[in-house]
């Protein structure tokens, strides 16, 4: 392991013009890439294919709706929290998409994936209120009790496809 | 209100059964009857009753309702069946049936035009099962799709042939520089 460590140092050294090296700390050595584009042009089109439509794989994403992150695939239901301004029956894009993956494969957004190529469809098909919760104040000797009940809206969605298109290079 | 009841409704027997637990079911997971949107979404609401008085001033709102609101909302939603009751001296009440068997029932003694109209469009965007204490946010057909995580996923496999403990297994592993390592990185000119 030191003997590695020096390696790197001493290849620091020879390429003084880097400012990362020189400037900050680090414990972890620098990433190489090597043969960048024949890999990258194996890796898209493994991906490619795992995407295919008659792979018919089952894709799973995360996306950003109503201030947090789901993980969704095909057939689930998330409850979102408040009376959104959609109705019963409304067809969506979920159009915030973190992150898409495959039984092999795992593609991550910085921060977002583009939007036209993957795409996570959803319906709305419930809008309820939620279970009441109770807030008691009760005061000793003070002849005082407050019942509030707390309810709030919610819309429940159900992802209908969460589906994707070959990566491009 | 015919003389003969209406026999167009769905209602089997064991609808009696599914409403005994009504009571003491504080949760459950996040459900949605019959599939609903998978393929795609069909209106779960069957048909709604709107029972109230003609004179009585507890279904002012109601009869308002009825008379602006609810020939239009009946327009809109085609395979829903509304009907209007009159009965004599009652409080209004809205009740709604549902695909799963299911019937709500809102009390609507004293309410506003627009209280009465709120509830209906409520009505009509339920799915029919009860409102309980949800025990997660989100509910999944499939779990995983590239399988659960457990502690031992990751690990290298190079310690299944390896007697533990070993030394290089045992090592204490740190985020943090040490000294030595600081050294080596900023070594002095």
């Amino acid at each position: 392991m030191l003997s590695r460590r020096l390696l790197i140092v001493s290849q620091s050294l020879l390429r003084r013009s880097s400012p990362l090296v020189t400037s900050s700390v680090s414990t972890s050595s620098e990433a190489q890439v090597i043969d960048t584009d024949r890999i990258q042009k194996e890796v898209f089109k493994s991906i490619s294919e795992e995407v295919a439509e008659n792979q018919r794989q089952r894709l799973f994403a995360v996306v950003y709706v109503n201030g947090r992150q789901w993980k969704v695939s095909d057939g689930d239901l998330i409850n979102l929290e408040g009376n959104l301004p959609l109705n019963v029956g409304d067809e969506i894009k979920l159009e915030k998409v973190l992150m898409v993956g495959g039984a092999n494969f795992s593609l991550f957004g910085r921060p977002l994936l583009d939007s036209n190529t993957v795409s996570v469809d959803a319906v709305v098909v419930e809008k309820k209120t939620t279970n009441p919760e109770l807030k008691y104040v009760h005061l000793n000797h003070h002849q005082t009790k407050f019942l509030n009940w707390k309810s709030d809206e919610a819309t429940v969605l159900r992802i209908k496809s969460v589906t994707a298109k070959a990566v491009q290079q | 209100m015919p003389s003969v009841p209406r026999v167009d409704r769905l209602k089997p027997i064991y609808t009696a059964a599914k409403a005994l637990n009504f009571g003491w079911r504080f949760s459950d997971f996040l459900k949605i009857p019959a599939y609903n949107g998978i393929s795609r979404y069909t209106n779960q609401l069957h048909r709604i009753t709107v029972r109230f008085c003609k004179q009585s001033e507890s279904s002012v709102g109601v009869r308002n309702f009825i008379e602006n609101q609810i020939v239009e909302i009946g327009r809109k939603n085609p395979s829903v069946v509304i009907y209007a009751q009159p009965v004599r001296n009652s409080n209004p009440s809205i009740r709604a049936e549902y695909g799963n068997g299911r019937t709500l029932q809102i009390n609507a003694k004293n309410m506003t035009e627009t209280e009465v109209s709120k509830d209906f469009h409520l009505l009509f965007s339920r799915s029919g099962e009860p409102v309980v204490k949800l025990e997660s946010r989100q509910s999944a057909l499939c779990p995983s799709v590239q399988g659960q995580w457990t502690p031992i996923t990751w690990l290298p496999t190079a310690m299944n042939t390896e007697s533990l403990p070993a030394k290089q297994f045992s090592e204490h592993k740190s985020t943090a520089t040490s000294a030595t390592e600081y050294i080596l990185q900023n070594q002095p000119k």
